[in-house]
């Protein structure tokens, strides 16, 4: 219970994390609940009814084929928010331990690691995920990894200048003197006082993700229709710009209200969890 | 007479926190007067720099001030706007800070920092204000100004940027100049020049000063008046020579008596004050003082009116204490030798540790200088570093910074490799050899409490990961109890046992870290700096805890400090390091007394005691440490030195030559250096 208060009366401090922690949570559950919150069945076509404007019916109207795009949109929190976590999550773990690894190891095997994400980092990000995915084929899965892959190298660089600045405290120092082995030192010294800045870098990565997702997608490599995916109703809503402009724009302000509800809680996230800030919490 | 430049009428200042309203001063008081030196001594936290920067206008967006007025040149600031306490700063008052390294600003040239303010508030020509910083720097005796004007912060010593940002106070020709622990960061040989510097200034210009410390010794050699304050409130005020003749307020009491000073008897332990700063958001009502005091009593409840006491100089004596003058006690227990034995209780003769020329070079090359197939740039850290320490004793390093004795520490933990040379522990050459068993065998205690100690883990956990890596103990029960045993021998509570180190004071964190260290039982500790980043009330304790874990144990020590009186007072031997050599090593008294190697004469005699007059005549050395990258050829000492030198001092690098166990590395005659007066009189040290 009283950790619950903390939480509130920290969160209460900072405006930003918490119109960013309210927002998340909603979209959270709406991915959740989200056959129960849509209306129709995202993937009834109904013929009649194609390019209807929005009514009671339909609140959003319905797109090419008569589906009603409200129900469309709903779904496509589910797609688009697991895939923006778990390429975060894996962005977070692998990045973080290799950053953390190299940093803590310095000279050559630094140098060797941070030159090969470098290498990784050369590459125009969607450029790379376009050129994985036409190798292993669309699915989500392999959206999954390869925007992992080129969302890495980033967390990579942020674990390690974080991992440098607690490196040259004593208390590693004294780690070493009682004879620690490397990993413990890493894990269990380093890791709990440098993990704020990948947690930071991981909250505003989701919304970054879920762009890249979505333009994948736009570009027919990502989720293959019919699957209710914020991206694909861009690209497939792309050709009736004319005769149903609003079907192009429901999607847009979706991705948009993501990305923005993400970028609060980093934003908000980094304020909290500031080192000056921690004596004071 | 001297009317005040700045008086302060009954201010109290609080500050705004999430876990409440910090009172951090509380109904001061006092005057500084034209020209006079006032110093405002008291432990950290104790509201001391609060004050001083309050009263120029500097509080942070959480800090007010509550009620009273702050009068400069008789004029309330208290109602100021951004735009008056703008001229004010730039015009009357100049501001002396800490640490010189981030008091400049490192993207600017000193002639650009310098002259921007008198620009700005007095309009004069760039040229105009150049010649007047020029001027101002000849005046403070600084070498070649005109090239000092052109360097940036990083191209300067820390010394040397100390007596900038003097210079750069005293440009506008204010009427006080507030200073806040100005030498804390800077050696005993740069420190005595600064004060040098200031008692210069003060005899030719007609300038206040506001001196904030914890050093009694400066207040000593430099104060007119001295006002003590404890816990945000002024407890005493007189002259320098009132309060330290005859102090009257129970904390002013002890705080004289627990400065590890030169002059203490090695044989009675320091006298350290028992108990904690109170919490500033729940003060007790009436003397904040009265928890720690032995003589309070019922009255004390209540908030103690001033006092005057008459004084031989007739200067003001104000103290605030119901019980002011009563007697008090600091009588403290002897120190018992700690020598050790072997089984069949023979003394120990066999040296524990055993440094034989050690060397560690720092190379550094950059990819060109690979390319080019150029020789990597050393720096000598440590160069032919030889010395031995029995069980149970105590052998203090003592230095500038920068000297290596930190590297050394390190180097004997195997923290760093060893370039060349090498360290027998028992006999066994350990040099290039990592094993568990040693690691149990030789700790280190640092010198940050605050970085030593793992923010994330509590108490729990950094002390028994010793004892679970080791197999000394394992299960959660046998491991808790182990864990408050470890706790009662630093005289910690054990309730907190699973607190995290920022729950603690600076000198319970140390005691944390003293008590991992004491979890394997070493036979050897390195301690680095240990009491540097301690108040003075809390210095003697860890020393005391020091020598007594050291009796229960039979440890050694390495003690490294750059604090002469806190290595004299625990170490059998000293010794004594420039530029990462070793210049003399001996028994602690036949370090204090002469022969001397110059340059430990040169460190003894900067020293700043809290008496007057002081004892003692401080030899200036001239010049700044050279580079350890490119040390002097022949004695490294030779740049510095201020005896005649002979021909052989700029080519042949002196060898330690041993009488009675007292090494010199001087081509100088021993029967010269014997001939030499002993820095302090005979009565001093006993």
């Amino acid at each position: 219970m009283s950790c619950i208060r903390t939480v509130f009366s920290t969160l209460r401090r900072y405006p930003s994390a918490m119109v960013g922690s309210v927002l998340v949570s909603i979209l959270l559950i709406v991915a959740i609940f989200a056959p129960f919150i849509a209306p129709h069945d995202p993937l009834k076509l109904n013929p009649r009814e194609r390019f209807a404007p929005p009514s009671v019916e339909h609140v959003m109207g319905t797109d090419e084929y008569g589906r009603d795009v409200f129900s469309r949109i709903i779904l496509g929190t589910r797609t688009s928010l697991g895939i923006g976590l778990s390429v975060t999550l894996v962005c977070a773990v692998a990045g973080g331990l290799i950053g953390l690894t190299s940093g803590y190891l310095g000279g050559r095997a630094d140098e060797l690691i941070m030159r090969a994400m470098d290498i990784l980092m050369a590459f125009p990000g969607i450029l790379f995920a376009l050129l994985i995915l036409s190798m292993l084929g669309s699915s989500i899965v392999n959206v999954i990894v390869a925007i992992s892959i080129t969302g890495i190298p980033k967390t990579a660089r942020v674990a390690r200048s974080s991992c440098l600045n607690v490196r040259g405290e004593e208390f590693i120092e004294a780690a070493k003197a009682r004879g620690e082995r490397t990993w413990y030192i890493l894990l269990v010294e380093l890791l709990p006082n440098a993990v704020q800045p990948i947690i930071v870098e991981a909250s505003i990565k989701v919304g970054f993700v879920i762009l890249t997702a979505s333009s994948l997608s736009f570009l027919g490599l990502g989720t293959q229709p019919p699957t209710p995916d914020w991206g694909l109703i861009i690209g497939s809503a792309r050709e009736y710009i004319f005769e149903a402009p609003m079907l192009i724009v429901w999607p847009i302000l979706a991705i948009a209200f993501t990305t923005i509800s993400f970028n609060l809680l980093g934003d908000g996230l980094r304020d909290i969890l500031d080192p000056r800030e921690l004596g004071r919490v | 007479m001297a009317g005040p430049i700045l008086s302060l009428d009954d201010v109290s200042i609080s500050f705004k926190t999430i876990n409440g309203k910090v009172r951090a001063v509380r109904h001061v008081s006092l005057e500084v007067r034209r020209g006079e030196c006032y110093a405002l001594i008291g432990e950290s936290g104790s509201g001391k720099s609060t004050l001083a920067f309050a009263s120029m206008g500097y509080l942070p967006a959480n800090g007010s001030i509550d009620s009273g007025r702050i009068l400069f040149n008789g004029e309330d600031i208290t109602g100021y706007n951004h735009a008056q306490l703008e001229k004010l700063r730039g015009k009357h008052v100049g501001m002396v800070f800490q640490n010189p390294h981030t008091a400049a600003n490192p993207c600017y040239t000193i002639g650009e920092q310098l002259t921007e303010g008198i620009i700005y508030h007095e309009g004069i020509s760039r040229a105009e204000a150049e010649e007047r910083a020029l001027a101002m720097l000849e005046a403070i005796n600084i070498p070649d100004p005109k090239r000092i004007l052109e360097r940036y912060p990083h191209q300067i010593s820390g010394g040397q940027k100390q007596r900038i940002t003097i210079a750069q106070a005293l440009l506008s020709h204010p009427d006080l100049i507030i200073m806040d622990e100005p030498t804390t960061a800077l050696d005993v040989t740069t420190e005595i020049q600064f004060l040098r510097l200031l008692e210069d200034i003060r005899s030719r210009m007609d300038v206040a000063i506001l001196y904030i410390t914890h050093d009694m010794g400066i207040v000593a050699r430099l104060a007119d008046r001295v006002g003590v304050i404890y816990a945000g409130s002024l407890v005493e005020e007189g002259s320098r020579e009132t309060m330290f003749r005859h102090p009257a307020h129970p904390y002013t009491q002890g705080l004289m008596h627990s400065i590890p000073s030169i002059e203490m008897d090695r044989k009675h332990k320091g006298y350290s004050m028992p108990g904690l700063l109170p919490n500033l958001i729940s003060l007790p009502p009436g003397c904040a003082f009265a928890p720690r005091c032995s003589v309070a009593g019922e009255c004390c409840s209540s908030l103690p009116e001033v006092r005057l006491i008459p004084s031989e100089d007739g200067v003001e004596h104000r103290v605030f204490c119901h019980h002011a003058g009563a007697p008090l006690s600091f009588a403290t227990g002897t120190v018992e030798e700690c020598v050790c034995h072997d089984e069949e209780g023979v003394a120990c003769s066999e040296p524990l540790l055993e440094v034989r020329n050690l060397k560690k070079y720092y190379e550094h090359s950059t990819f060109t200088d690979r390319l080019l197939r150029r020789a990597p740039r050393c720096v000598y850290a440590l160069d032919d570093v030889s010395f031995s320490i029995m069980p149970g004793e105590t052998l203090g390093v003592v230095g500038e910074s920068g000297c290596g004795k930190s590297t050394l520490g390190k180097t004997i933990l195997r923290l760093t490799e060893a370039t060349g040379g090498s360290i027998f522990y028992k006999g066994e050459d350990i040099t290039h050899k990592h094993s568990q068993s040693l690691c149990k065998s030789i700790q280190i205690v640092f010198q940050s409490p605050d970085s030593s100690l793992n923010p994330r883990h509590s108490l729990y956990t950094i002390l028994s990961r010793p004892l679970l890596l080791h197999g000394i103990a394992s299960g959660r029960a046998e491991l808790e109890k182990r864990c408050f045993r470890l706790l009662d021998m630093v005289s910690l509570p054990r309730t907190y046992l699973y607190r995290k180190p920022h729950q603690l004071s600076g000198g319970e964190k140390q005691r944390v870290a003293i008590a991992r260290a004491f979890a394997v039982h070493p036979s050897f500790v390195v301690c680095d700096e240990v009491t540097s980043a301690l108040d003075v009330s809390v210095q003697a304790s860890i020393i005391n805890l020091l020598q007594d874990l050291q009796r229960e144990f039979q440890t050694s020590y390495l003690f490294i400090s750059h604090d002469l009186s806190a290595v004299r007072e625990i170490s059998q031997r000293i010794a004594v390091m420039y530029l990462g050599r070793l210049v003399e090593v001996g028994s602690t008294d036949q370090v204090f007394q002469p022969p001397y190697h110059p340059y430990t004469k040169a460190l003894l005699s900067s020293i700043s005691l809290p008496c007057i007059p002081q004892p003692h005549q401080s030899i200036l050395l001239e010049g700044q440490i050279p580079s350890p990258a490119n040390p002097p050829s022949g004695c490294r000492f030779r740049t510095r030195c201020y005896r005649t030198q002979c021909e052989a001092c700029a080519s042949v690098q002196p060898d330690m030559v041993f009488r009675d166990g007292h090494g010199l590395a001087c081509h100088l005659d021993r029967a010269v250096l014997e001939a030499d007066t002993p820095v302090f009189p005979e009565s001093f040290l006993s």
